[in-house]
């Protein structure tokens, strides 16, 4: 029997139609947000999203695990592809892959206790036969998380924000799902409290044996937590691979400049910034021609305006995507 | 060495509520000198915001400056001075506009909400200029430009006749440094400047920060939540908590040998881009919450090295070295010896 990866996204695509008139609605442009993105996610490894606003990698999680219906490509949950399946066919993909968002006060709904909001997963996918039975799951899944069992009758605004975040992973957890989205799920916290968080998926990752995409602009958090990662740039990967190949040794001159963009916490490492690009990222809707990334781009080349970058590897799991690598 | 421009003695901002008191500042000391960048980091809550709004005269109902005194050194308003420094607690109504934006601005987080989205960037830039430099539209403008210019941003002029909504976030943050910078303040204040921004036009923005203020040699306060930002902006580095200044020192010691439990702990729970971590060691338990919070050291409820004197009184803020002041019954130093408080000008 052939071992299916937990998840594999193929080629996945997600572009929004931006719509003009008044009467007659068409299409005037397409954002493509996912324009082609592939990766895999094996059980207990973290595959770790960066890039900045904007560069699509909140629409990737999200096309991903179906809240937004990919425009093309696949995405198959240990084997079997999801995009085509619809409505009743997803709820089983559903219960798989669960989401955490980045602000936990807005994830929440206000007007429910911590204790229903938990208990609706659980009894919407029938796993507790009624509340009574919820309740005692959910105490237990409380403690796994940091909190009490007497918590479950608070409401949200009750908590301080590190604890709201531990109620969304606890929601996340409760049906028990192999694939976990965190869609930058420390950066609404604090120092001190993001440290907790960060700690704590790592230990309900070794306990439920699942894979996580980590989705963030936090480079920092990203190297730590992730095993492999993919760097984006308006929609692409422009670098993607082995997480500790990728930060000791970056390719493209993007993951390059956001590397050395990015400040360390060291008095003596003031960066003299060679690499620092000047501009911001191009607007989605009218991407440059061939490479995307040729407009901020240093090294610019004649080849770079006519034609994107194919995806090479250059070192073992590490694969870029510029004209200045050829294998 | 030369006298500060600023100094801040035992800050006290509270804000009283229906609930109870808000000690948001509570003892805060520090001191600003020509030329240098203090760097205030602290969570959420820990009430760097407020001490410089403080420090601006920003703070309204129901807040009010309950104690201590902020020192700055000045010319202006003659009949307040005392050995050439002004008690800004002091001033009342109209008297703070001389200092504020002239001699002390201020630079916001969210570069979204704080330009005024139905004017241009041309009537916000002029209103500063003409306000406080007494000159007319077109010496304004002129001054505008050049400012513009100076921030890095493309094609002044035409700038000028932008509404905020048509320039990108790194862009507005410019302007708003541009405002900032516009009538050469003696002491340039920003309150997390590049969160808001993505990591590539941070460092651009820190970058122009660098340059700027070696250019001018004014005072720079640097308020952010981030270490890592911290430790490329500044030359001295007060670190708070629950309203207190918990220790202060300049950026090496503070970040090569950090004697407060808090300041410690901090830097070993952030996860480094440098180098590979196995593990992050966090601190556990909550921030502090300030309302009607009891008068002991902040830290208390979630310090490892909290002894039987924590639980009396509040620590005060003892020098342990030249230029080293920590607030803790129990520091990490072994050399430790409780002197009488020291004041944090030197």
């Amino acid at each position: 029997m052939v071992e299916h990866k937990l998840l594999e996204v193929k080629d996945l695509k997600k572009s929004f139609p931006i719509k003009a008139g008044f009467l007659f609605r068409h299409t005037v442009a397409t954002v493509k947000a996912v324009d082609g993105i592939s990766f895999s996610i094996n059980k207990n490894k973290t595959f770790g999203l960066v890039g900045e606003s904007g560069c699509g990698k909140s629409t990737a999680g999200r096309s991903i695990i179906k809240l937004l219906e990919p425009t093309g490509g696949q995405v198959l949950v240990n084997g079997e592809d999801i995009v085509p399946k619809k409505d009743r066919r997803l709820i089983k993909y559903r219960r798989e892959m669960q989401i955490v968002f980045q602000d936990p006060t807005s994830s929440l709904n206000p007007r429910m206790t911590v204790g229903q909001a938990l208990s609706e997963p659980l009894l919407f996918h029938n796993m507790v036969k009624n509340t009574k039975e919820a309740r005692e799951v959910l105490g237990e899944l409380l403690l796994s998380v940091g909190m009490k069992p007497y918590h479950l009758d608070r409401y949200p605004h009750q908590f301080s924000g590190g604890q709201r975040q531990r109620i969304a992973i606890a929601r996340a957890i409760t049906v028990d799902p192999s694939l976990i989205i965190l869609d930058e799920p420390t950066s609404a916290l604090d120092v001190s409290v993001q440290a907790q968080i960060i700690t704590l998926l790592k230990k309900i990752q070794e306990r439920l044996n699942a894979g996580y995409l980590f989705i963030s602009h936090d480079l920092s958090v990203v190297r730590f937590i992730s095993d492999e990662v993919g760097i984006m740039y308006l929609g692409k990967f422009v670098e993607t691979g082995d997480t500790d190949s990728i930060f000791d040794n970056p390719l493209h001159p993007y993951a390059k400049a956001l590397l050395e963009a990015a400040p360390v916490p060291d008095p003596r490492v003031r960066r003299d910034r060679k690499h620092l690009i000047s501009g911001q990222v191009p607007s989605p809707i009218n991407r440059p021609s061939g490479c995307f990334f040729r407009t901020r781009c240093p090294y610019a080349m004649d080849i770079c305006a006519k034609e994107y970058p194919e995806l090479v590897e250059m070192e073992p799991n590490h694969f870029v995507s510029c004209h200045l690598y050829k294998k | 060495m030369t006298e500060p421009i600023l100094k801040v003695r035992n800050l006290r901002t509270y804000f009283s509520m229906a609930e109870g008191t808000v000690k948001a500042v509570d003892d805060v000391s520090f001191s600003v000198h020509d030329n240098e960048v203090i760097g205030i980091v602290g969570e959420t809550g820990s009430g760097k915001s407020v001490t410089v709004k403080s420090v601006c005269g920003l703070i309204n109902n129901p807040g009010f400056v309950a104690g201590g005194n902020i020192l700055f050194k000045t010319n202006e308003l003659p009949k307040l001075q005392q050995d050439g420094y002004v008690d800004l607690t002091k001033l009342k109504g109209d008297q703070f506009t001389k200092i504020r934006g002239n001699h002390i601005s201020i630079i916001f987080q969210d570069p979204m909400t704080s330009l005024n989205p139905i004017f241009t960037i041309r009537r916000q830039l002029l209103e500063t200029i003409m306000f406080h430099q007494k000159i007319d539209e077109k010496q304004a403008e002129e001054v505008a430009v050049q400012m513009l210019g100076k921030v890095g941003l493309g094609n002044p002029r035409e700038r000028l006749q932008n509404y905020p909504f048509e320039l990108s976030g790194g862009q507005r943050q410019r302007v708003i440094i541009a405002i900032g910078i516009s009538c050469n303040p003696e002491i340039l204040i920003a309150d997390e400047p590049t969160t808001a921004l993505d990591v590539t036009v941070q460092a651009q923005i820190l970058e122009l920060m660098k340059d700027l203020q070696s250019e001018y040699h004014s005072g720079l306060i640097f308020i952010t939540h981030d270490l890592a930002v911290i430790a490329e902006m500044a030359d001295k580095v007060m670190v708070m908590y629950g309203g207190k200044t918990m220790e202060y020192a300049d950026v090496y010691t503070i970040f090569e040998k950090p004697q407060h439990p808090y300041s410690k702990l901090l830097l070993e729970c952030i996860p480094r881009l440098d180098i590979r971590q196995d593990a992050l060691n966090p601190i556990p338990g909550q921030p502090p919450t300030m309302l009607n919070a009891p008068d002991l050291c902040p830290f208390l409820p979630r310090c490892p090295r909290k002894t039987d004197a924590c639980l009396k009184q509040v620590p005060p803020l003892v020098q342990i070295e030249e230029n080293h002041l920590v607030r803790c019954f129990n520091p990490f130093g072994t050399k430790t010896q409780v002197v009488k408080e020291k004041s944090a000008d030197q």
